[in-house]
């Protein structure tokens, strides 16, 4: 080893290594191609991929001071029942934001567009009932909006991060290969967790929200999920009913800040709770009572409260697998649940300032023209 | 912008794309210029204010020293160069560490003071090019170079965006030379340089970001579970990870400025084939080793003065170069560990390192296992949260930790059959280059290499992982 750092010069064949490269680049070329066309015939298609990445772009695009911005935040239940697309047919206005996020505090994203001072849109948010009783600062549901909002956090400052998404999301729309599913690291994880379909994953399974209607094909997700809530009901079944009380109390205190925020630069604040059904439906309302958390957030809590039970255009709903919508089903929920939202905005959005729903502000219009 | 991504794919396809026009010279650096400071801004655009700051105080204290015509305005020069280098890196980078120790200080002798938190966002980068601006400075101070008489060709080395953010240190005299006149890639130079870019991407993203990282988060983020089993294989593929993250860096950075037909100097040399640790730092990012050798341990006076003046110049150099790699007592006691070493090595060097025991191959093979075991230690506080963690983690590697099953069998044998991959290859190519191991490959060998190289990229999109050393 010299004592001087060195720059070891290149191969003396030039020729040689430009063979290489042309010859390596297409064979590269043909064996993705193969790839490509391979997960095709198996039934892949592309699209787009739910990461942080992809909601801090979509958080980057809400307009600041835009009364007519309108946000879908909540958990994946949001996620699935109010399809973006249908709504801006049905109002002409341009398409919602959908901030949901599977797996979260919701309340932490509207906390997030609480203390941010250029929001003053409409934000649609439903509640994870598991957080009715608040939650710890560390858990997965924390985690999980952190780590979006830290991702947001980067995307506003750099202009690379931004365009590395749009780059991404421009490859993902082309090319199935693109997909995280088929990634060398997401193979490895299928592996490692010793599932059976960890190379051939079906593509029904990917999209069975948007492809059946057969609640046979949600066996699985639904047995993990009833079993996940039963869990969670033993660590609850064990706290003194004052505890839980004085948790809810807290929380709506917190909701109770955030929609003041929000309300106050004339925004508005409407908490849906989306259809449920079956075993999962019995089993929160076991847990988690309506009259005791619902209803009283209802009346506590400033904002529109929608519960689909009160209304008979969403009340004989049925979730596919008893937590969440199907496409089909979603189609038709999203404009009935429109028309709630109207009905019981309309009244209260005159004097905040003349923004939101005032006569002439475009979201104003757009929703009287509900029928 | 990172190598590693789409974005910097399109930037540097119309940066080559530029480069390769038949225009004058002066047209082409301009561009370059421009090109690197669009690299350098798409992280963060208001953060070029201090590299073009940087850039401008080296420039005219470089120009003052070369003016001067008494010592002590040379030396004003000089302070003027650090005082704005220093001061630059001392606030951004370790503004909130002093603050905090020094608060932790008054609270320890009772006093409560509780300044408001400053939350400075650190500059990508600028360890990397303040350190190369001071030594365009220190190297003019010393008369090893004159001012150069070109500003462009200056701003260039200071931004020339495939070295800026995370090295290799490049010197001016190495360099500027380049600038005149502005060169143009061979057939060679393009070719190993594209070479180069998908070895340092493929290290980076798969070997990296892939396959280790997710073994060594998995130890350090539970280090209170680790046993000696996972302990140890969470360790060494933190010391695979950092090398492939950091090494895969100065790869792509040797290579893009190749394309360009710009030559850097060798940043990793098999640091893992390494037989003692004067020979690991002879081998691990030597830009930065031989910069703190040049400008810092014989400007302390070296090993002139004496062996326990050389020892602590030892340890002051690595102290100093531990600091420098980030604003944590953490880095400061990696750094110490590494001097600490040097200095033993040194001390049984001089009483025992004549014997010709050292030369047999069995004793070589203790060695070297030996310091690749002790360089895994002090990658322990380099990578852990917290001292807590740190020292948890080595009671773990130890055995004086019941074990919890961190890792599943197939991180196992992923982690140790990386690792053993590249300790393999490290001693392989111990002694020889890239190029020359190339150059010995059998004819069809390279064409599969780089198809090969290119599919498993495409399949690991990876996850948006900076590379490490940006933290720095």
């Amino acid at each position: 080893m010299p004592n001087e750092p060195t720059a070891p010069p290149p191969p003396a064949d030039g020729g040689r290594m430009l063979r290489a490269l042309i010859a390596g680049g297409l064979l590269a070329l043909a064996l993705l191609g193969a790839w490509e066309l391979g997960w095709r015939a198996y039934g892949y298609t592309a699209g787009l991929s739910d990461n942080d990445n992809e909601w801090a772009l979509e958080r980057t695009r809400l307009r600041p001071n835009d009364p007519d911005v309108v946000v879908f935040a909540g958990t994946s239940r949001s996620e699935r029942a109010l399809l973006p697309a249908v709504w801006a047919a049905q109002t002409g206005m341009p398409r919602p934001h959908q901030l949901s996020i599977a797996g979260s505090a919701s309340q932490e994203i509207l906390h997030h567009l609480a203390v941010s001072d250029d929001f003053r849109g409409l934000v649609l948010i439903d509640l994870a009932p598991a957080t009715y009783i608040g939650y710890a600062r560390d858990s997965a549901f924390v985690r999980v909006v952190a780590s979006r909002l830290q991702a947001y956090n980067t995307m506003r400052v750099s202009p690379a991060r931004q365009s590395e998404t749009r780059l991404r999301q421009a490859c993902e729309l082309s090319l199935v290969s693109f997909s995280p599913k088929l990634a060398l690291p997401a193979f490895y994880r299928r592996w490692e967790e010793g599932r059976p379909d960890w190379f051939f994953v079906d593509p029904a399974q990917v999209r069975r929200f948007e492809e059946t209607e057969d609640p046979a094909a949600f066996a699985d997700a639904r047995a993990t999920m009833l079993r996940r809530t039963r869990e969670a009901a033993q660590h609850l079944r064990a706290l003194p009913e004052g505890e839980l009380l004085s948790r809810r109390d807290a929380m709506a205190e917190s909701l109770t800040r955030d929609v003041n925020a929000i309300q106050a630069r004339g925004g508005a604040v409407v908490f849906v709770h989306h259809p449920i059904s079956g075993d999962l439906k019995r089993l929160l309302e076991q847990l988690f009572p309506r009259a005791m958390y619902w209803d009283y957030f209802a009346t506590h809590v400033p904002g529109v409260w929608i519960h689909y039970a009160d209304y008979p255009s969403t009340r004989d709903v049925t979730a596919i697998e008893e937590s969440h919508l199907s496409q089909k089903t979603a189609e038709a929920y999203t404009p009935n649940l429109l028309r709630i939202v109207v009905e019981k905005l309309t009244p209260i959005g005159m004097p905040r300032g003349g923004t939101l729903y005032a006569p002439e502000s475009p979201l104003g219009q757009a929703l009287r023209r509900i029928p | 912008m990172v190598f590693n991504s789409l974005t910097f794919l399109v930037f540097f396809a119309i940066v080559l794309a530029l480069h390769s026009l038949r225009l004058p010279g002066w047209i082409r650096k301009t561009q370059l210029l421009l090109a690197s400071y669009i690299f350098y801004a798409a992280w963060n655009p208001p953060l070029v204010l201090l590299l073009w700051i940087s850039t401008l105080a080296d420039w005219y204290a470089a120009r003052g020293i070369g003016n001067a015509t008494t010592p002590g305005g040379r030396r004003l020069w000089l302070f003027v160069s650090l005082g704005v280098n220093l001061g630059l890196l001392g606030f951004f980078k370790y503004g909130d560490f002093v603050l905090f120790n020094f608060q932790a200080l008054l609270g320890s002798f009772g006093i409560v003071y509780a300044p408001l938190a400053m939350n400075i966002v650190l500059p990508v980068g600028i360890s990397f090019y303040t350190f190369q601006t001071l030594s365009y400075t220190l190297d003019v101070y010393r008369g090893q170079l004159r001012p150069w008489p070109s500003f462009l060709d200056y701003a260039l080395y200071v931004t020339f965006f495939p070295q800026l953010v995370a090295g290799p240190i490049v010197r001016a005299t190495e360099f500027l030379p380049q600038c005149d006149p502005m060169p143009r890639a061979s057939l060679r130079q393009f070719t190993w340089g594209m070479h180069l870019l998908i070895l340092g991407l493929f290290q980076k993203i798969t070997l990296a970001d892939t396959l280790l990282a997710p073994i060594s988060d998995a130890v350090f983020q539970q280090t209170g579970q680790a046993g000696f089993v996972d302990g140890w294989i969470g360790t060494m593929a933190f010391a695979g990870q950092i090398f492939f993250d950091f090494s895969g860096y100065s790869t792509c950075a040797i290579g893009a400025a190749l394309c360009l037909g710009f030559v850097l100097i060798e940043n990793f040399h098999r640091p893992y084939a390494a037989l003692g640790f004067s020979d690991f730092w002879r081998r691990w990012h030597i830009s930065l080793s031989t910069w703190l050798r040049d400008y810092l341990y014989i400007a302390l006076g070296g090993n002139r003065h004496g062996r326990w003046r050389t020892y602590a110049n030892l340890m002051i150099t690595m102290f100093l170069g531990g600091l420098w790699h980030g604003a944590s007592w953490r880095f400061v006691a990696w750094g110490s560990l590494h001097g600490l070493y040097l200095v033993v090595e040194r001390i049984l060097t001089s009483w025992c390192g004549t014997w010709p025991v050292w030369q047999r191959p069995a004793v070589r093979g203790i060695l070297w296992l030996g310091t690749f075991l002790l360089v895994c230690v002090t990658w322990v506080f380099f990578r852990a949260d917290s001292f807590g963690a740190a020292f948890t983690l080595i009671l773990g590697m130890f055995g004086m930790q019941d074990a919890g099953g961190l890792l599943s069998g197939l991180q196992r044998s992923i982690g140790l059959g990386v690792v053993a991959a590249l300790l393999g290859f490290h001693l392989l190519l111990r002694d020889t280059t890239l190029a020359e191991a190339y150059a010995r490959l059998p004819r069809a060998v390279p064409a599969l290499l780089v198809a090969v190289l290119l599919v498993v990229l495409f399949f690991t999109p990876g996850d948006d992982r900076a590379f490490i050393y940006f933290q720095f």
